[in-house]
């Protein structure tokens, strides 16, 4: 009787914390379609924000930017964080491991900050170049640690066999070792895509003069207060992320544990 | 075996060089910049001078002792401390419930719940600091009822926007994913054999779930913890959308030096300070653990 | 496996192409300041794409291109910043010769007290700063706000306590309080700027916020009641009352102790890349129906003469854009170096400290 009790309070106090997550990202979703300019509440349904969003040059600018950096970060990292998550899985090699575990466990405005300071003392222009050596960097980790996962439950015997076999080195890497771990890298690969489309911090402090993408637009309008534009842009953003995130999981079910 | 040694070092050596020139590297130019000698205007004094015939090296503690002589900085970091303690202890309390949901679900609907929780951890934070934004201003129908309700009892109305509320509030929202992750992966690791042990032996649900549930889930607990104190307590964002002058945390701080003040070497040093207070207090927390936590089960 | 690869170089190509695509005229300038007007007419005559950056304020601005920020072709610098950028070594000299209708500016905007002979600068717009406000909550009030005193004496700032903002500048607020003080809102003498100071921590409790951003939202939504304010925010918060037909009447006001007005200019970097693209620019926004447009879309006050002989009566005679007692409006001068390092840190511990106690 009691585990049944217990289960209830577990499955409502769940169900709560569910609403709050839930809650705040569905109001966002429906004032994009609210007609009012100025006001919080709901005066009528409209599309006029998507139609002033698709509009607006900055913003189509700035995501294009976004995509554009994030599609380039996410295939470099995808290259180094596959090497060092295979590394990571054969062999104990300390320096890597610990230097993979810097983006989770250092503050972010710390990253943001030492590299604002190194590509300014090595005299390196802030643009769209450093945003993007920036994003490799705390992709190239993240890649690793989904890769690294994948091999964790991999027979290693396939590789021997297929070298008895007589395949070469190279060959037995792309042939054998990528196909098998191909959806560790291509869920580790989704998620560098959007932490780099979704990333602000790291790219506020490294963003030159030239370059704007849509989390640092986003910042800009959010400081001027609240406009029924920002509500379009956010939700676009969440489906965005809702497909993306659903791909990711179903190609690879265990990258979240 | 020399194959395999060529092809550690392939493997190995490219992200490992990658990453120390941008990690590692510039941390340690950050530190050496903390020890730098603010310019008239911005950045730093040359390190080196080499006049014609000496060579002086320009670096002094000042920036340090600044830090030390200026009681608003430390009322700044205490304030992070606080806001980012509350701010884990608020999200574990929510995410454990929840953690334990999906665990305790069928295999089918488990793969979902997990989903949902994921979602809002890879949408943009901004538009989740944006969405409180809208529920708490001032026009909103909750700030509305709230203060009606308070003007019946003859409060003053509150502004629940630019206030610590507010900050906490999203400080939580935007980081309660991250703990119930790690909480979750530990819990689905857990034997249940365990529990059914424990209440054979005529524990209840409560006593089982502290004694046995909460131990075992200590590692979780922490990992989440870790994930949520460490992000908060740099978080500046936050603090500048939905606070006020009294919700300013110490990433505020040292985004203005380093953007507005420009005053590089007093930035690092208040940087590098507030990475020595979150290293600290991850330490102690983690040695608690162990002493309490963690080393009793682990033996049992 | 062979489709994937063309795809995917197809869209690599697409994207690297994208980004390396144009040419880009980078202008570093304040948030309104530029009209789309100005904006076509430049990009149809330079066959370019301007990209301008945002600063919010002139030391922030300063501050970026002292550490080493480049990429600029034109600054938007307000007079203390010419002089500053000037003595860093970071302006180019002007080739005049390149310039086009630079005796449209009248002649009292010429050669001024920062940058004599106009070496480095160009004027553009200058923006006055005053006290903005909510005119049916001032009645209620029974305040006049034609005075500093509004934002300083908390005689007043009880009344006002949560619905007041000052500007996110130091110049701005520190001015304000010496001009209050009745000294000399330029000034390098300690003990006055610590006068100056104690003023604002003791008026500091009853601001809700430091906010160069979005004061003017506030003013419009009802829950500002005395700003700070640039008279280009106001302008378009007035504007923005009109078109929506909102419940609410703004309006701004010279205060009686003086007044300061950002003067604002064009300058070169010298590390520019695209020098020719930056003459351009500075011609099409001498050109005087360019001018006008700025004036009459921003409501920025313009020193164009031949603009402003084209502007409408009632823009001219609004004494919070176009001031016209000499004696009481001043610009920014520089700070020498001892000064400016004493109020940074001054600032940052003013915005920083929590005054609610």
């Amino acid at each position: 009787m009691q585990t049944h009790k217990s289960s209830k309070l577990i499955t409502i106090s769940g169900i709560l914390v569910y609403l709050f997550l839930y809650i705040p990202l569905i109001v966002v979703v429906l004032f994009s379609f609210n007609s009012s300019r100025i006001s919080v509440s709901w005066v009528g349904f409209s599309f006029k924000w998507y139609n002033i969003l698709f509009h607006d040059k900055t913003i189509i600018n700035a995501a294009l930017n976004s995509l554009a950096i994030a599609f380039i970060s996410s295939i470099m990292s995808v290259i180094m964080g596959t090497m060092a998550g295979i590394a990571l899985h054969r062999y104990k090699i300390k320096l890597l491991s610990s230097l993979i575990l810097i983006p989770v466990a250092a503050p972010e405005l710390l990253i943001g900050i030492a590299l604002l300071l190194f590509f300014v003392l090595i005299n390196f222009t802030l643009g769209y170049i450093s945003i993007i050596l920036a994003h490799i960097a705390f992709c190239i980790s993240f890649v690793a640690i989904a890769v690294k996962s994948r091999m964790h439950g991999m027979d290693d015997s396939i590789l021997y066999a297929a070298r008895d076999l007589g395949a070469g080195p190279v060959r037995a890497f792309l042939l054998i070792l990528i196909p098998t771990i191909l959806p560790g890298i291509i869920s580790g690969g989704l998620m560098a895509f959007t932490l780099s489309v979704d990333d602000f911090i790291i790219t506020f402090f490294t963003a030159g003069p030239d370059a704007t993408t849509l989390p640092l637009v986003i910042y800009a309008m959010l400081k001027m207060g609240i406009t029924p534009e920002i509500n379009a842009i956010s939700t676009i953003i969440i489906i965005f992320t809702l497909i993306l995130t659903t791909i990711a999981a179903k190609i690879s079910p265990h990258l979240f544990k | 075996m020399q194959q395999q040694s060529l092809e550690k070092k392939i493997l190995s050596s490219v992200p490992t060089i990658y990453l120390l020139g941008l990690f590692l590297l510039p941390i340690i130019i950050m530190i050496i910049m903390s020890f730098r000698i603010p310019d008239e205007y911005a950045g730093a004094l040359p390190l080196i001078n080499v006049s014609n015939k000496s060579i002086h090296i320009n670096t002094s503690l000042d920036s340090f002792k600044f830090i030390l002589n200026s009681p608003f900085i430390w009322t700044l970091c205490l304030r992070s401390l606080k806001y980012s303690i509350i701010t884990t202890v608020l999200c574990l309390i929510l995410g454990y419930p929840l953690a334990l949901l999906i665990v305790r679900s069928s295999k089918k609907i488990r793969d979902l719940l997990l989903l949902l929780v994921i979602v809002p951890f890879w949408s943009c934070f901004l538009i989740r600091i944006y969405a409180w934004m809208i529920i708490l201003s001032p026009q909103s129908v909750i700030s509305y009822y709230i203060n009606h309700i308070l003007k019946i009892f003859g409060f003053m109305p509150v502004n629940l926007l630019y206030s610590s509320f507010a900050v906490i509030l999203c400080l939580v929202y935007i980081n309660l994913p991250f703990m119930i992750l790690p909480v979750y992966a530990n819990l689905e690791k857990h034997d249940n054999a365990m529990i059914e042990a424990s209440r054979d032996l005529g524990a209840n649900a409560i006593q089982s779930f502290l004694q046995i549930t909460i131990p075992l889930s200590m590692p979780g607990i922490l990992a989440g913890s870790a994930l949520v104190f460490i992000p908060s307590i740099g978080m500046f964002v936050v603090s500048e959308l939905v606070g006020n002058n009294c919700a300013l945390m110490i990433g505020n701080l040292i985004k203005q030096q380093f953007l507005q003040t420009m005053n590089w070497p007093l930035g690092s040093a208040i940087a590098i300070t507030m990475t020595l207070v979150v290293l600290s207090v991850s330490g102690f927390v983690a040695l608690l653990a162990k002493k309490y936590g963690g080393l009793k089960y682990a033996n049992a | 496996m062979t489709h994937m690869k063309k795809i995917t170089t197809i869209i690599l190509i697409f994207f690297c192409g994208y980004i390396s695509a144009t040419q880009n005229m980078n202008l570093f300038i304040a948030v309104n300041y530029t009209t789309d007007q100005m904006i076509m007419e430049y990009q149809k005559i330079c066959n370019c794409t301007l990209n301008q950056t945002f600063f919010n304020d002139p030391n922030e601005m300063i501050a970026k291109i002292a550490a080493g920020s480049s990429g600029y072709d034109v600054i938007e610098a307000t007079s203390y910043a010419v002089e500053d950028l000037a003595h860093m070594n970071k302006l180019q000299k002007l080739d005049k010769s390149k310039i086009k209708g630079l005796d449209n500016i009248s002649p009292r905007f010429l050669s001024p007290a920062y940058d004599r002979g106009n070496e480095y600068s160009i004027p553009y717009a200058y923006t006055p700063v005053f006290l903005a406000f909510n005119v049916n909550k001032m009645k209620e009030l029974n305040i006049v706000p034609n005075t500093w005193a509004v934002i300083f004496e908390p005689k007043y700032l009880q009344k006002l306590k949560g619905h007041v903002t000052v500007l996110a500048s130091s110049r701005n607020v520190f001015a304000a309080a010496l001009l209050y003080l009745h000294k000399n809102p330029n000034t390098n003498n300690i003990e006055d700027l610590n006068k100056a100071r104690t003023l604002i921590d003791n008026a500091a409790k009853y601001w809700i916020k430091f906010d160069s951003d979005s004061y003017s939202r506030g003013l419009v939504r009802g829950d500002i009641w005395v700003s700070m304010s640039y008279s280009i925010d106001i302008f378009k918060a007035i504007q923005d009352v009109k078109l929506n037909n909102l419940p609410i009447q703004i309006d701004g006001m010279l205060q009686k102790e003086g007044n300061m007005y950002e003067m604002d200019n064009l300058v070169i970097p010298k590390d520019a890349v695209h020098t020719k693209l930056a003459y351009d620019f500075i011609n099409v926004a001498l050109n005087p129906k360019i001018a006008y447009n700025l004036a009459i879309t921003t409501g920025s006050s313009i020193p164009n003469r031949y603009a402003l002989q084209m502007l409408d009566k009632s823009l001219l005679s609004n004494k919070w854009i176009y001031p016209n007692d000499a004696k009481k409006n001043f610009t920014f001068t520089a700070y020498d170096a001892k000064t400016r390092f004493l109020v940074n840190e001054m600032w940052t511990e003013i915005q920083m400290q929590c005054h609610d106690n």
